[in-house]
């Protein structure tokens, strides 16, 4: 579909009035320019009362011939004030276009069409994309946070390659998706393929939010939608622009670590036979470790790393055709080694119109992305282990060897029991080879019949193609393949096809009568399928590791894998909107969906919706106050719908795996059908009922512009993949025991600020700024029956996979942290001294050991229910995961030729769980010889009586407490960027139509108590698991430095 | 305006040509769980026997995390965790344990749903059946004799929308177990029938039927009568005429490492196969990554060695004082069987005298002997026993003398006849002819369970037996505090007495997962935790 920005061509024959004079004809030229002084290209120029008319070039120009000497020429460009200049006999006519603080004109895109801004009633942002489009990032997600108030973006990591999470106004469903649809022209996706798109390339990104512009995508429109329209050729004369930028991203800090001597005497406390062994031989004391070179494996695990950004594009077009091809390369190294990301990108758009009825587009982007290196905070292994994720082992490593040790070029530490799998980080992830590529083409087609003239008939269809190749190859001096593992070297090669089409079918009536009423039908039809593969295989004991991912097939064991999946939607919409006068605007839509994803008889689902909207500034009594240009109410309710689970969740369905059956009499092993799925048959949608109460106002010609958005989101019937008792049995052949359910309801409600001023504007300076605010408000509001509260685990340790972290509590927000109340430390005074041994007191609580085992130093705990035992039964909320509001704050300084943009982004109120602290300030699994934070060097000795740091193995239980809980509150100062437009007399003499440098950098500095090196991280995310830090990937600070140029 | 109209035409023709055909999307990636053959069957019931073998039973967490250290064995890894029971509800192994057994449990429901289906063949279908009936009883044996009474899963269909299922009473627990046994008891195969013991036979029924009467008469429940059942039972297997003890006691071990059947001697064993380079994944890593004798060299068979047998049981065995090496000789040939006098150092290994009879390593299971190569570093094929007959002999004894008030010529000639096989006198050339295996005439009951206790560490050590046994005679937290003083007084440092120093009262029931109280909220707690 074809959404730019519509060119109005005022000037309608009927009513022009042919001037008297002289009939010779005339060449007349000139130049537009905006208010600024900046040429305007694009303008649409006309003879009044003819046909005849032009278009200014880039560089604003025009030439256009009139008869007569006294001819009216009327320039006229969207968002700008239409002119009319008599010629008065003049051969050159420079012209100034003023903005058009009405923006009368002015259309957005929503779903399936386009409305002109003054009849929206619906809550529907657009990014401001000069702005986002200076932040020097690979794709929108990580420039989208604090842009549009109500949107959150919560970043994974700095993983090379990875997307960020991206939510609307809160999370609504619960184990069902809560990331929204992502319709890029015009093709519904349920995965943003961010990656996929150069930021350049994207013409608008707007933000659906209330259910009058959401329930028109029906069953998926739920979590809102995010609309995402690119560019496409322009009328005029080819432009070609080449941009491109260079610069590096620099890690963060590294963290504190112990150094030699803390060490030592830590592991002298922890494992005195393991002290003496390594460190006390040949006569060598504690003290001989104070002076000793400590090891830190953060700096060359960490490094400065290049990023380099081609983009070239050409767009243009004539009366009936306009085009546009762009390229984009580009190659970022990650700041951890051996890791980065690629992306070669291209794309071409074609729009023809054949007569006046009949148009037909077409566009196709075709990307192929690489990304590689080891993934920090997941290890490799199916079952997970903390220990064998790299920042693990850098952080953990050594800080100094035994006599006779030379551990930096051994991958095994030899001071370790042969069982323990940690090796040297740094070996491991030189040759590690772990690597992703996607290759994405979606081509978009559409016709476009004009069956009166108010009454459209088009055709849509799309269709995207992936292909995820996933490589992997872990050699000899790898943590997975290794000589001490029984997979030896190993790999594999993985690929997932995907392949998505949907054909669109749309009515759309628009007409006005009697220039008051305005009327916008739009019908429509649409289906949508999807096809999943799955295959490739693993192999281990490979017999050359040379040969790499080549060499697996010949490999002492392969391993094949094959599937398929598949979905299909069937849709029916509509949506009437009308306006009078543009003063009272009403909108009713409504989709009918069916999804193949539920059983038959739950599939079809039904969502309408209704809004209007009031232009008090219309009213006569508000049309004499002068400061006001704008202001509107407006009032929404509606259904969405979210059927984001598995495909076939309503099926109990059973596997016949490799690793699961019994072998009888040494033979064969006998495959075991066993469970894979417990369906559900009940299945439903999930529905969520949303009201919308917004209002917008102008001041000052716009100058100030204000928007506030209150908002009600009710979800029912939830989707959960609902963790089930094991003792169920339902436990699946993926190791979990879960079912989907439609459980209860969720409630989110908020309220979304906006402002944007324009605060100076002289001629050769400006400041305007962007401010946005949003506060939302989550609650559980029913569970199933007899349920007061879902938790939730997370998988990033077999040891601590067992207890919940996580808890979703009816009347409170989902998303709290749960677990034990850390209450410091026991202390002498909480024990008698009974035979030189210390007794617990027997009024003083037990840490979940045995009481007896309890001793001075150790973790202690609020014993909530008061039985004097510690345990489950005293798990409460110990934090929020998320934040109270969030925002951003953006500024931008014009002055001649430079322009500064500066912007914060904030998120207040929410908590992490520090997991690192778990291992790192601690041990909580008494791992020997594993280094710890520097901030553990305090901890509780008889000398020491700290009440904030246990003794050496105080912790012996695998339980979250509030120790871990940190303030994840912060302000960033996220993006700065420094243009210069070079002069147009200089820009001329280079043969360019424009010249401009600028530097920006990304990540500069960030203001948070945490104690971590991001507080924006959630490294195992999801609706029930939100801000859960373990061994992220830093965030880099990036900065470039970069070239743009027109000719 | 003909265009027109067949854009319209076809615009709706589209729209409506049937959705809901387009909406029928088929699954073909798995199948349904209908079991509607024999064969089909068959594989419901390989995944019931799936979980004995699974790292969270068999494979690692029965004989190693939950019963390496007691007074006949500890680990030398000095971690501090499971298997010096030190944990919280929310350990991981304490909590597959719980979950895999679940899980076993639902697959032998879903088998035994099926199973009763007119249209197969019924001598056929009722071996399915009695082999599902029997390990789902077994199961929940497990579960009781863990941690209590426990809730009862016996449908395929658990409700998912009402998971707050309470506890079942320990009896009821058992009374199920015993109804499941007892009913598989007729339907299973004869012992002489099958090839190995990996199968469910009839005497395998019997001798897990004794186990579990046994256990029950003991602690907790302490129902007296039933050791009359346990002997009645373990009678039962012995006058089959099917059973007798190998006359080599390595032998049985030898057996398992060279994937040899002796349905004899080992009723019932839970199989381990193949190699990882052949694809594998049944292999178990209690022998090799655990246990085993200590070496480096894969070629013989790689153990981490970190299954250490205790002084304590070293000198259990009889000892010849007139022997003259160091230490003394016993005539009890078990010893130096399950102790290994040496590691394999170096590689090539080469077999080296360990003198230090705390620090000696677990020898029961050889890798050495193992026949599929190359082997695998950490995990090995061996197949592990769950009831030997020896068991089934010590078990007669033990009952008799607890029917009695003391021990009969049936109870002496039970242990008597483990003891002499221990002696070597069943061997075609005893290496002691002359030696005396039999326990002294005139025991009282005390004396002669004393007896009991001892044999049963000296037969069965590493087998997983020692903490089940030590709970159901009711004295296992005094007993692992008198060995630890013990201990200490004879040479061990405080490194092997790390179990000992945890166990407390609470450690005779596991306690119950954290996850399982989190969700099932009519749940509780086993009492100290």
């Amino acid at each position: 579909m074809l959404f730019i920005f519509c060119i109005s061509v005022n000037g309608v024959a009927k009513d022009a009035i042919v001037p008297a004079g002289s009939n010779q004809s005339q060449l007349i030229k000139g130049q537009v320019f905006d208010k600024e002084g900046s040429p305007l290209p694009g303008v649409t120029v006309v003879v009044k009362g003819t046909t005849q008319g032009t278009v200014t070039d880039f560089s604003g120009q025009y030439s256009i011939s009139v008869q007569g000497t006294d001819a009216v020429l009327v320039y006229s460009f969207v968002g700008m004030t239409t002119e009319e200049v008599l010629t008065n006999g003049r051969t050159t006519i420079n012209v100034t276009l003023k903005e058009d603080i009405k923006s009368v004109d002015e259309v957005v895109v929503v779903g399936y069409g386009t409305l002109r801004k003054m009849d929206l009633t619906g809550s529907v942002e657009s990014v401001r994309m000069n702005e986002m489009q200076k932040a020097p990032v690979k794709s929108f997600d990580e420039s989208l946070a604090g842009r549009i108030a109500g949107v959150t973006v919560a970043g994974n990591d700095g993983q090379p390659g990875t997307n960020n999470n991206i939510v609307i106004r809160g999370v609504g469903s619960i184990t069902g998706s809560t990331s929204p649809l992502y319709v890029i022209d015009g093709a519904p996706m349920e995965d943003s393929y961010a990656n996929t798109l150069n930021p350049s390339d994207i013409e608008s990104i707007n933000i659906l939010k209330d259910a009058s512009a959401t329930a028109i995508y029906g069953a998926r429109g739920a979590n809102g939608v995010v609309l995402i329209t690119t560019k496409r050729g322009t009328k005029g004369a080819p432009v070609v622009t080449y941009n491109a930028y260079f610069g590096f991203s620099v890690p963060p800090k590294p963290l504190d670590l112990m150094g030699a001597y803390e060490f030592v005497k830590y592991q002298a406390e922890l494992n005195p036979n393991y002290a003496q062994n390594v460190y006390f031989i040949n006569g060598k004391t504690l003290d001989d470790y104070k002076d000793a070179k400590s090891i830190d494996l953060q700096d060359q695990m960490f490094q400065s790393s290049p990023v380099h950004n081609h983009e070239i594009s050409v767009r243009g077009g004539s009366e009936n055709t306009s085009y546009s091809a762009s390229g984009n390369v580009l190659d970022q190294d990650g700041i951890a080694i051996n890791s980065g990301f690629k992306r070669y990108q291209g794309r071409i758009t074609l729009d023809q119109q054949f007569n006046k009825k009949l148009k037909v587009g077409i566009d196709a982007t075709y990307s192929s992305e690489i990304s590689h290196g080891a993934i920090l905070t997941q290890s490799s292994d199916s079952y997970t282990y903390a220990n064998l994720s790299l920042l693990y082992s850098v952080w953990g490593f050594r800080p100094v060897l035994g006599d006779n040790e030379n551990l930096l070029d051994e991958l095994f530490d030899p001071a370790m029991p042969s069982t323990d799998f940690r090796v040297n980080p740094i070996l491991s992830a030189e040759n590690e080879l772990r690597r992703t590529k996607v290759d994405n083409l979606r081509a978009n087609g559409y016709l476009e019949y004009k069956l009166t003239p108010h009454l459209t008939l088009k055709f849509a269809g799309g269709l995207t193609n992936i292909m995820v190749e996933r490589q992997g190859f872990f050699n000899s001096l790898t943590t997975a393949g290794n000589e001490r593992r029984d997979q030896k070297q190993n790999g594999f090669i993985y690929f997932r096809p995907v392949s998505n089409w949907n054909n669109t079918n749309t009515l759309t009536y628009n007409r006005n009568f009697d220039k008051v009423h305005n009327l916008n039908v739009v019908v429509g039809n649409v289906i949508q399928k999807q096809k999943d593969g799955n295959y490739g295989f693993s192999a281990i004991q490979v017999l050359n590791e040379g040969t790499g991912v080549d060499g697996l097939d010949e490999a002492s064991a392969n391993f094949g894998t094959s599937g398929s999946s598949r979905w299909s939607l069937a849709s029916f919409l509509g949506r009437i909107n009308y306006s009078y006068r543009s003063k009272y605007i009403l909108t009713a839509s409504a989709r009918y969906d069916g999804s193949s994803k539920f059983a038959p008889g739950n599939r079809w689902g039904f969502f309408p919706s209704g809004a209007i909207a009031w232009r008090m500034s219309e009213e006569g009594f508000l049309k004499e106050v002068d400061f006001l240009s704008n202001a509107k109410l407006r009032v929404s309710h509606g259904a969405t719908g979210n059927n984001r689970i598995s495909d076939f969740a309503y099926l109990s369905t059973m596997a016949i795996p490799r690793n699961g059956g019994y072998s009888f009499n040494n033979g064969e092993p006998t495959r075991g059908a066993l469970l894979e799925n417990f369906g559900n048959p009940r299945l439903k949608w999930e529905t969520t009922y949303q009201t919308n109460i917004g209002y917008d106002l102008g001041l000052f010609e716009s100058r100030i512009d204000l928007s506030a958005d209150l908002y009600r989101k009710t979800t029912e019937d939830v989707l959960l993949n609902a963790n089930l008792p094991y003792s169920t049995g339902l436990t699946t052949i993926y190791n979990v025991a879960t079912a989907y359910k439609n459980i209860g309801k969720i409630r989110n409600q908020g309220v979304e600020f906006t402002i944007n001023t324009i605060n100076i504007q002289k001629k050769n300076f400006e400041w305007s700024t962007n401010f946005n605010i949003s506060f939302n408000q989550n609650k559980v509001m029913e569970l199933n029956e007899g349920q007061s509260a879902l938790l939730q685990n997370v998988n990033f340790d077999t040891d601590f996979r067992n207890t919940t972290p996580y808890i979703a509590q009816l009347d409170k927000p989902i998303g709290q942290m749960y677990g034990l109340i850390w209450d410091g430390v026991y202390q002498y005074e909480d024990f008698d001294l009974v035979l030189g041994d210390y007794i617990l007191k027997s009024n003083v609580p037990t840490n979940g050991q045995a009481r007896a085992n309890v001793q001075p130093g150790d973790i202690k705990y609020k014993d909530i229910n008061g039985d004097l035992v510690v345990n489950e039964m005293d798990f409460s909320v110990i934090g929020r995961g998320y934040p109270i509001h969030t925002g951003g704050f953006s500024n931008t300084f014009r002055y001649k030729g430079f322009d500064l943009n500066i912007f914060f982004q904030w998120s207040y109120g929410n908590d992490l769980i520090n997991a690192n602290r778990l291992f790192f300030e601690g041990n909580a699994k008494r791992v020997v010889a594993l280094n710890q934070f520097a901030t553990y060097q305090n901890r509780w000795t008889p000398e020491n009586p700290s009440n904030e740091y246990f003794r050496t193995a105080g912790k012996r239980d695998t339980y979250y407490t509030s120790r871990e809980v940190e303030d994840g509150s912060f302000l960033r100062l996220k993006t700065v960027s420094l243009g210069y437009d070079f002069q147009q007399t200089l820009v001329d003499k280079l043969k360019l139509k424009s010249l401009r440098v600028y530097a920006s950098a990304q990540n500069l500095y960030t203001w948070t108590g945490y104690s971590g090196q991001n507080p924006d991280v959630s490294t195992r995310h999801s609706a029930l698991t939100p801000g859960f830090d373990f061994a992220a990937y830093p965030l880099a600070t990036t900065l470039t430095f970069g070239i743009k140029a027109s000719f | 305006m003909k265009l027109k109209y067949l854009l319209l035409a076809i615009s709706i023709g589209v729209g409506l040509s049937s959705c809901e055909e387009f909406l029928n999307t088929k699954p073909t990636n798995f199948i349904a769980p209908t079991y509607e053959t024999l064969a089909e069957l068959e594989t419901g019931l390989a995944g019931v026997y799936d979980v004995l073998g699974s790292q969270a039973l068999y494979g690692d967490v029965i004989p190693y995390w939950l019963n390496v250290s007691t007074d006949i064995g500890y680990t030398n890894t000095g971690q501090l965790n499971t298997t010096v029971y030190i944990y919280t509800p929310a350990d991981v192994q304490v909590t597959n344990f719980w979950k895999t057994l679940y899980q076993g449990i639902y697959r032998a429901n879903l088998v035994l749903a099926r199973v009763d289906n007119p249209e197969l063949e019924e001598g056929a279908r009722n071996k399915i059946k009695g082999q599902a009936l029997f390990l789902r009883g077994y199961y929940y044996f497990l579960l009781a004799s863990n941690y209590g009474g426990v809730p009862l899963l016996l449908t395929a269909e658990p409700d998912i929308n009402n998971v707050d299922v309470p506890r079942a009473s320990l009896r009821e627990v058992y009374d199920q177990v015993l109804s499941d046994m007892t009913q598989a008891e007729s339907l299973v195969a004869e012992a002489s029938d099958l090839d190995g013991g990996g199968r469910i036979s009839r005497s395998a029924v019997q001798g897990i039927l004794a186990r579990v009467c046994i256990t029950m008469a003991g602690y907790p429940l302490n129902d007296e009568s039933m050791y009359e059942e346990a002997k009645q039972w373990a009678v039962k297997v012995r006058d089959s005429g099917m059973h007798e003890l190998n006359p080599d006691y390595s032998d049985i071990f030898i057996k398992y490492a060279k994937d040899e059947y002796d349905i004899k001697e080992s009723i019932w064993e839970v199989e381990f196969y193949g190699l990882l380079s052949n694809g594998s994944s049944e292999y178990t890593y209690y022998i090799g990554a655990r246990g085993g004798i200590l070496s480096g060299d894969v070629e013989i068979g790689y153990s981490g060695g970190a299954v250490r047998a205790t002084k304590w049981l070293f000198d259990l065995y009889a000892q010849d004082e007139t022997s003259t090496t160091t230490p003394l000789a016993s005539p009890d040939l078990r010893r130096d069987w399950n102790i290994a006098p040496y590691t394999y150092v170096g590689v090539p290994g080469v077999a080296t005298p360990n003198p230090d009879l705390w620090r000696r390593t677990m020898g029961k299971w050889r890798r050495e002997y193992e026949v599929q190569t190359p082997k695998d570093r950490v995990v090995s094929p061996q197949n592990f026993p769950i009831l030997r007959y020896s068991d089934v002999l010590l078990m007669i004894a033990e009952a008799e003398n607890e029917i009695h008030g003391g021990p009969t010529a049936e109870a002496y000639d039970a242990i008597n006849q483990v003891r002499r096989r221990a002696y070597g006198l069943m061997l075609s050339n005893p290496p002691q002819p002359e030696v005396d295996a039999d326990l002294p005439e005139g025991l009282s009951k005390d004396e002669f369970f004393q007896e009991i206790i001892n044999e049963r560490a000296r037969e069965f050590c590493f087998e997983a037996m020692r903490r089940p046994d030590y709970i159901r005679w009711g004295n296992f937290v005094d007993r692992m505090k008198e060995y630890k003083n013990w201990a200490l007084s004879n040479g061990a440092v405080a490194g092997h007495v790390l179990a000992q120093d945890n166990i407390s009262e609470r450690n005779l029931l596991l306690p119950i997962p954290t996850y399982e109280l989190s969700l099932n909220k009519a749940m509780t707690q086993n009492p100290g935790y």
